[in-house]
């Protein structure tokens, strides 16, 4: 039961803390709240929208970019729109992608329908037949710990599917702006717009 | 795409500072994709799908890279949302480099509908974009359509047809 899976704010803040800042590609709505509640900043580029892209665009800025870990974080509804994508990452196998799925079995920003990953669909099983040399489910504390290892240090793309619970959270909200995200990240990243 | 207009279109790019281009195949302009897969100075990603090469290239513009991406007219309709999502939303520049499928010439009649509904849309992106009929000019729109582009943070369409593809 996804109700009983782990608390996705935690998850998030674990995931996003460590020793380096990495830039972030976040999934549009909870992925989003998410990672804004463990700390709004410049490296962390939310999709207000542009359901399906996460992962393609952090595919583009992790080859662009092969000096830096990047991280996407997105949730089961954006992932799935977006399965595709996990073929093109697969194909051009950039070592430092990591790409995480929050899963909760739920649409959370139309009224928790169910997704995909509630009938059965396995995300885990979509990367590893995609060829993601690395992919790992996380269901407990353990798992996630070991798992947060492998998005800072190993030779991937890595692919985590973690389960976490439903319970309603308060939103907590980046900058509105796309503009504002955008520039901000290039500023953080390039060190200039 | 006759070679030397694949030559053209290639040295524009390159002159444009481009170095990072997604695609997906298209038989108009398979020697292009050829010769943009086989440059060392280019990183060629292959998609599946347009959404997908749109979205790589807007990464790779967030990573620091100049970007275009490469496709049939077609799949400029597959592209749109999110040419719409992240360009209108965020300003994210992507030179798109489109077959004129449908136009003067065409043998095939399934792409009617992709002449029927380019230029429209791309009105409705509000891209900006330009027709090249004539291989003499492919260099030089193109690296036009790149300064557009970074100018207006903004995806600027090049439409390749005319003696671009064939001999008469």
């Amino acid at each position: 039961m996804a109700s009983e899976g782990l608390d996705r704010r935690a998850v998030v803040a674990r995931l996003l803390a460590g020793d380096e800042r990495l830039p972030v590609v976040l999934g549009l709505g909870a992925t989003t709240w998410d990672a804004a509640a463990a700390g709004d900043h410049p490296l962390q580029f939310g999709l207000w929208g542009a359901m399906g892209s996460a992962v393609a665009i952090g595919l583009g800025v992790a080859l662009a970019r092969p000096d830096r870990r990047v991280l996407v974080i997105t949730g089961d509804g954006e992932m799935l729109m977006g399965l595709g994508s996990l073929a093109t990452v697969a194909a051009e196998r950039p070592a430092n992608l990591a790409v995480v799925v929050i899963d909760n079995e739920r649409y959370g920003e139309t009224g928790m329908q169910e997704t995909h990953t509630a009938r059965g669909v396995d995300l885990a099983g979509v990367a590893e037949a995609a060829g993601f040399p690395i992919v790992r489910r996380v269901a407990d504390q353990a798992a996630l710990e070991a798992a947060a290892a492998l998005i800072r240090a190993a030779e991937g793309p890595v692919f985590l599917a973690i389960k976490v619970g439903t319970e309603p959270l308060p939103l907590v909200l980046p900058p509105r702006d796309g503009v504002l995200l955008k520039d901000r990240f290039r500023e953080a990243l390039l060190g200039h717009r | 795409m006759l070679n030397d207009a694949a030559q053209a279109a290639l040295a524009g790019l390159k002159e444009a500072g481009i170095d990072f281009v997604s695609g997906l195949p298209d038989g108009w302009l398979r020697n292009l994709h050829e010769l943009i897969d086989a440059d060392p100075d280019i990183r060629y990603v292959p998609v599946c799908n347009e959404g997908v090469g749109f979205s790589v290239c807007a990464g790779a513009w967030l990573g620091g890279r100049k970007t275009a991406l490469i496709m049939e007219n077609s799949g400029l309709r597959v592209a749109a949302e999110y040419i719409a999502r992240i360009s209108i939303g965020c300003g994210v520049p992507v030179v798109l480099l489109l077959s004129y499928r449908g136009d003067l010439g065409d043998t095939e009649h399934w792409s009617i509908p992709h002449a029927i509904v380019v230029e429209p849309l791309l009105k409705t992106l509000r891209v900006p974009y330009q027709i090249v009929r004539h291989r003499a000019d492919l260099r030089a729109v193109i690296k036009r359509a790149q300064r557009l582009a970074e100018a207006q943070l903004n995806p600027v369409a090049v439409l390749i047809s005319g003696d671009c593809i064939w001999e008469d």
